[in-house]
């Protein structure tokens, strides 16, 4: 049964872009993967507009002490299993921002993330090959949630 | 027809012209119109079933419910999607195979079991406390004044045309001839009123995705989310299927006409995914505009045509 969840899961993805105080670069470039050029709709991906029907969260900037809460709230309303993905080396470790005032740090120190995508900004390449091998970490959320 | 066999209707209502044939039709032909669209943009697109394996894995999610929901409204609404579309399609011929359940004045059925999947739809978006979806539940209430005046047209020409309120008998009647060419207008608006039921593109006006995010499913996870696509496909399926039946005449010869079915429902969707890939989406003004006024007034003139040309 988690088999099968896994094999769907890796069929349709459905991908929520949440930026919680980038630069604007990295969403230029998250953006860009989901043009025609790019064509992710091959692979079964699709950018959604809400949460709720989110399979994979991807998450670009530092957190700022004013998208802390959004943040929670908004991984709390993805339906399990779920993938967040840090997009950017500012999502990944605060990059330039690291010690500014308004941060409050990196994405995993508040919510718990699966992958990592590093660069400033990372390549419209880099990010769609990120999230297929990203794909494969459901396998392990699927049996570890036992629910399927 | 007096006495019905309960098992032949069963497997009527589950298997053939009901819920297992249209829901793998309507995939199908969900798939195809977003590979037929990618196609046109100059890409390679999704595999044809990728419809299918979204379904499934809704399936696999998890469920969440929001806490501001109306619970029973938000619970109810796919399943009685589901279930009057569903029944909508064990009652629709597909070749010249007769349902058990045909009787006449069936085609009123089917037109009161299509507008039940609306408001099963308003319902289950302006329970769920969200704006969009309350927006996207009000647009779609006034779609639903406007756009259904052209089926009770539609309805009314071919039960003229045909002298019959009964599917299989409509079918049955058809020939082709000159007389046929009446039927132009009222397919012409038949035809917008299914692209304005699937909201599809110039009318994707209650599920705008870059507007208000899907409207009505803004709130809906895992099953109840795949309830309503799963009722969205059937629907697509049964549409074509009904204009099959009712402007294309193809002869008796048993299975042969039911694979031309599929096919001409195949070739409706690869139509109507050209019409959507080159416009864009228009206001709802624009909409009550053009579907009230234009394609209201091409449905009864279709009306009016046929009643002049063929007596009452």
């Amino acid at each position: 049964m988690s088999r099968i969840a896994s094999y769907l899961l890796k069929r349709s993805i459905w991908v929520y872009h949440l930026n919680t105080g980038s630069c604007n670069g990295c969403d230029i470039e998250t953006v860009a993967v989901f043009t025609p050029r790019f064509d992710v709709e091959r692979f079964g991906i699709r950018l959604v507009g809400t949460p709720r029907h989110a399979d994979v969260i991807l998450v670009t900037g530092p957190v700022t002490a004013q998208t802390i809460d959004k943040l929670k709230r908004i991984y709390e309303q993805a339906p399990e299993p779920k993938l967040v993905i840090a997009v950017g080396t500012c999502a990944c470790t605060c990059g330039m921002f690291k010690g500014s005032y308004s941060i409050v740090g990196p994405v995993n120190k508040v919510i718990p993330v699966d992958y990592y995508i590093m660069g400033c900004p990372p390549r419209a390449h880099t990010i769609l090959k990120g999230i297929i091998e990203a794909l494969s970490l459901f396998k392990k959320k699927v049996m570890k949630g036992g629910k399927s | 027809m007096g006495n019905l066999n309960i098992i032949t209707l069963i497997l009527e209502y589950l298997i053939f012209p009901g819920f297992l044939f249209s829901s793998a039709l309507g995939f199908l032909l969900l798939g195809f119109r977003r590979k037929i669209r990618a196609r046109i943009q100059g890409r390679r697109g999704p595999p044809i079933i990728q419809p299918f394996y979204d379904f499934m894995k809704l399936l696999v999610k998890e469920d969440i419910e929001p806490a501001t929901a109306s619970k029973t409204a938000y619970r109810v609404a796919p399943i009685l999607s589901l279930a009057s579309v569903t029944f909508a399609s064990a009652l629709i011929p597909i070749g010249y195979y007769m349902p058990q359940l045909s009787f006449t004045g069936d085609i009123i059925l089917v037109f009161y079991l299509l507008s039940m999947l609306v408001f099963a739809t308003i319902l289950g978006g302006s329970s769920s406390s969200n704006p969009y979806s309350a927006v996207s539940a009000a647009r779609f209430a006034t779609m639903l004044i406007v756009f259904e005046l052209p089926l009770v047209f539609t309805i009314a020409t071919i039960a003229v045309w045909s002298k019959s309120l009964m599917l299989i008998q409509i079918i049955s009647t058809k020939r082709l001839g000159i007389e046929y060419a009446v039927l132009l207008p009222t397919a012409i608006a038949f035809l917008l009123y299914i692209m304005a039921k699937l909201y599809v593109n110039p009318f994707s006006i209650p599920v705008a995705e870059t507007e208000i995010l899907e409207g009505i499913y803004v709130e809906y996870t895992g099953r109840k989310l795949a309830l309503f696509e799963l009722a969205h496909a059937i629907e697509f399926s049964v549409l074509t299927s009904l204009f099959v039946d009712f402007f294309i005449p193809l002869p008796n010869i048993g299975l042969i006409t039911i694979i031309v079915h599929i096919i001409l429902c195949i070739l409706l969707a690869i139509l109507i995914t050209f019409i959507e890939a080159i416009f864009a989406r228009i206001r709802i003004d624009q909409f009550v505009k053009f579907f009230g006024i234009y394609v209201n007034l091409l449905s009864i003139l279709g009306l009016v045509v046929t009643l002049l040309l063929l007596g009452w």
